[in-house]
């Protein structure tokens, strides 16, 4: 099976999730790391500025700490999300890195096409162009965090919290429509007493590498379901402003969201 | 009927021209006589929306009123005048839902205007907001996947570049000078258009957006129940209480918080109660805006006496920003009543409370023991349309 793994950003593309999604991707069988590529897009220094005023200084913030290690006043999931770079590991697995200014751009569609992947996996975070999503045979996989079709859009983890609806990661194959491709898995993600955004996020990312490693198992095995979704059966979400996410801050703080998730409940 | 809906429809008729298919701009009521002033472009707008109030009023089967037919008088004799962006939104919500001939070229004009996003850009809250209340209205009666794209779009807009997610306030205009400050009008037309955008494509989204803007408008309203003129977006805080208009009262702040009650946002029943009653005499200066004896009539506003209102507001607003505080209510005598009227008032009176059947303390005007109104029984001899009151 041929495979594009899609990122973005490659300078701050150092989570553990990533990490462990590669090391355990080449550790498959039926997987030949000559038949495995890694895609950049969005490379060039304006990307990173843009990045960083989409998020906000205070995600920013939260997001260069969790990568750089920073010490948390309590041990948190997050403490271990600081991975290698992942074209440097990639390196070291044997695996080729392509760079581009954009997916969209001719070069990256060429090389693409070149390479004719039966699928891509996007773990860039980012819009994928639909001339790229015409290139797989089966589609790029993508994980939302949140439940789909119900809670598309962007900012689904403050969403899912602030709504109080249970947290899930679901995979999709992408659609050009936003959040609106075929859904192809959906995973409950445990939220405990006490845990803060940054926790919860650790725990969709790990949850969204295990999703994406156990599609690519039904893939070659032939036993992928595809839910495809209707537009009514949800609402897009857009990037919350400071007023909802102090909100959301304080659910947690009180603890007070009404999804959390016990230590015997079997939700892992 | 309500005897509210019975009074302002009366009133609305001695504010009506026949032969110019015009609602007024402006009408005084002194010594028994109305006296109205037709002057464009405010008669134009006013006109559509008295007309969305009398569509829903007779939509409710409060009274009998040839919208349709006005409409045709109206683009005839004014169409090629209305060149204002909101005006059109606003048309073409009315013709939409009335399933008016007219809604396909109108909402070919709109759509034009969501395809130009540095013309949209320019425009200001309430005509933005007015056209997503049109593209909504069209959307969901005529079915067309242009028209819900449309619709989407211009949502999609608003709230990336209108709405302050930091304070959920929205902007009124974009330009840099304007863009600190907003007027409750625009408000309420942005709160409106996400309400109704919401329930016609059950979007959740624009729903929590509706539900948290009105929350936050909640927290604003003042001790006697009055709703400041003006805010500052980017620090949420009032920089000018004046003038309190009685439209926003009794019927404007109703286009928010009836909806709102509807969808169970706390404290907007009490704030609709303390919203009406300033009418009443329970206001910053005791006086009655709302009158019914002899005749029904509802003053304009209660404002700062003195020249030059406009620019001592902004510079008002301007100092209290630099100082990040919030404006206190002004001294008694520092205040008057406009006593004036403008149609839209007892349009949006109409439009708000025809489907109501709640509030009957102010619906009925129990709170005007004197009420004697005088009820027209026939049709105006002149008006090119028809218009009866059911009895109900």
């Amino acid at each position: 099976m041929r495979i594009a793994i899609l990122s973005s950003l490659p300078w701050l593309d150092m989570h553990s999730y990533k990490n462990c999604f590669l090391e355990e991707l080449v550790k498959k069988p039926w997987a030949q790391r000559s038949d495995i590529v890694l895609v950049y897009g969005r490379t060039k220094l304006s990307d990173y500025l843009q990045q960083a005023r989409r998020f906000g200084i205070a995600d920013g913030l939260m997001k260069l700490r969790s990568l750089t290690g920073a010490r948390s006043p309590r041990p948190a999931v997050s403490q271990n999300r600081k991975g290698k770079r992942l074209p440097l590991l990639a390196a070291e697995l044997g695996i080729a890195t392509h760079f581009f200014d954009r997916l969209s751009a001719p070069e990256c569609l060429s090389f693409l096409k070149a390479f004719r992947p039966d699928v891509m996996c996007n773990l860039s975070g980012q819009y994928i162009p639909s001339r790229v999503l015409a290139i797989p045979r089966y589609g790029v996989f993508s994980a939302h965090y949140s439940f789909l079709p119900e809670l598309r859009g962007g900012d689904t983890v403050r969403w899912s919290i602030f709504l109080d609806r249970p947290l899930f990661v679901c995979h999709m194959a992408l659609a050009p429509e936003m959040d609106m491709g075929d859904i192809l898995r959906t995973k409950r993600v445990p939220v405990a007493r006490g845990d803060r955004l940054e926790d919860i996020y650790c725990r969709c990312q790990m949850a969204s590498a295990e999703g994406h490693l156990r599609l690519l198992d039904d893939l070659e095995a032939g036993r992928i379901t595809r839910i495809p979704q209707r537009k009514e059966q949800g609402s897009l979400f857009y990037m919350m402003g400071r007023y909802l996410k102090s909100k959301v801050d304080q659910v947690l703080r009180e603890n007070r969201y009404s999804h959390y998730v016990e230590a015997d409940s079997g939700i892992v | 009927m309500s005897k509210l809906i019975q009074a302002s429809f009366s009133l609305l008729q001695k504010m009506y021209d026949p032969k110019r298919a015009l609602f007024s701009y402006k009408t005084d009521w002194r010594d028994g006589k109305y006296t109205s002033d037709f002057s464009y472009p405010h008669s134009l707008r006013y006109t559509i929306n008295v007309l969305a109030g009398l569509q829903r009023a007779q939509e409710h089967r409060h009274l009998h009123w040839d919208v349709d037919g006005h409409l045709n008088t109206f683009l005839r004799l004014h169409g090629q005048h209305i060149a204002n962006a909101g005006d059109k939104g606003l048309l073409l919500y009315v013709a939409a839902h009335g399933r008016s001939q007219h809604q396909h070229p109108i909402f070919a004009e709109v759509r034009d205007l969501v395809r130009q996003p540095e013309r949209l850009r320019r425009l200001n809250l309430q005509e933005v907001s007015w056209m997503l209340s049109g593209l909504t209205e069209y959307a969901v009666t005529s079915q067309k996947p242009e028209a819900v794209k449309a619709a989407e779009d211009l949502f999609r807009f608003i709230d990336k570049d209108f709405l302050n997610k930091d304070t959920m306030l929205p902007f009124h205009e974009l330009s840099f000078w304007r863009k600190p400050f907003t007027p409750f009008g625009g408000i309420v037309y942005f709160l409106k258009a996400l309400a109704e955008y919401s329930a016609a494509f059950n979007n959740k989204y624009a729903e929590v957006i509706f539900k948290e803007g009105v929350g936050k408008m909640l927290q604003f309203q003042g001790p006697t129940g009055e709703w400041p003129w003006f805010y500052n977006v980017f620090d949420s805080k009032v920089v000018d209480w004046y003038p309190v208009y009685s439209v926003h009262q009794d019927s404007m702040a109703m286009l928010f918080l009836l909806p709102a009650l509807d969808l169970q946002v706390s404290g907007a029943s009490r704030a609709i109660e303390k919203s009406y009653r300033w009418l009443f005499g329970n206001n910053q200066l005791g006086e009655p805006m709302m009158v019914t004896s002899p005749e029904f009539f509802i003053y304009r506003c209660i404002h700062r006496r003195g020249a030059l209102e406009r620019p001592k507001r902004f510079g008002r607003s301007v100092l209290l920003s630099l100082a990040q505080k919030s404006a206190g209510l002004a001294h008694n005598r520092q205040l008057e009543i406009i006593k004036h009227g403008r149609s839209y008032h007892p349009g949006w009176i109409l439009y708000a409370w025809s489907p109501r059947k709640d509030f009957t303390e102010f619906t009925n005007l129990r709170m005007s023991p004197e009420l004697k109104m005088s009820v027209p029984t026939s049709v105006p001899t002149q008006s090119p349309v028809q218009s009866q009151y059911l009895e109900v």
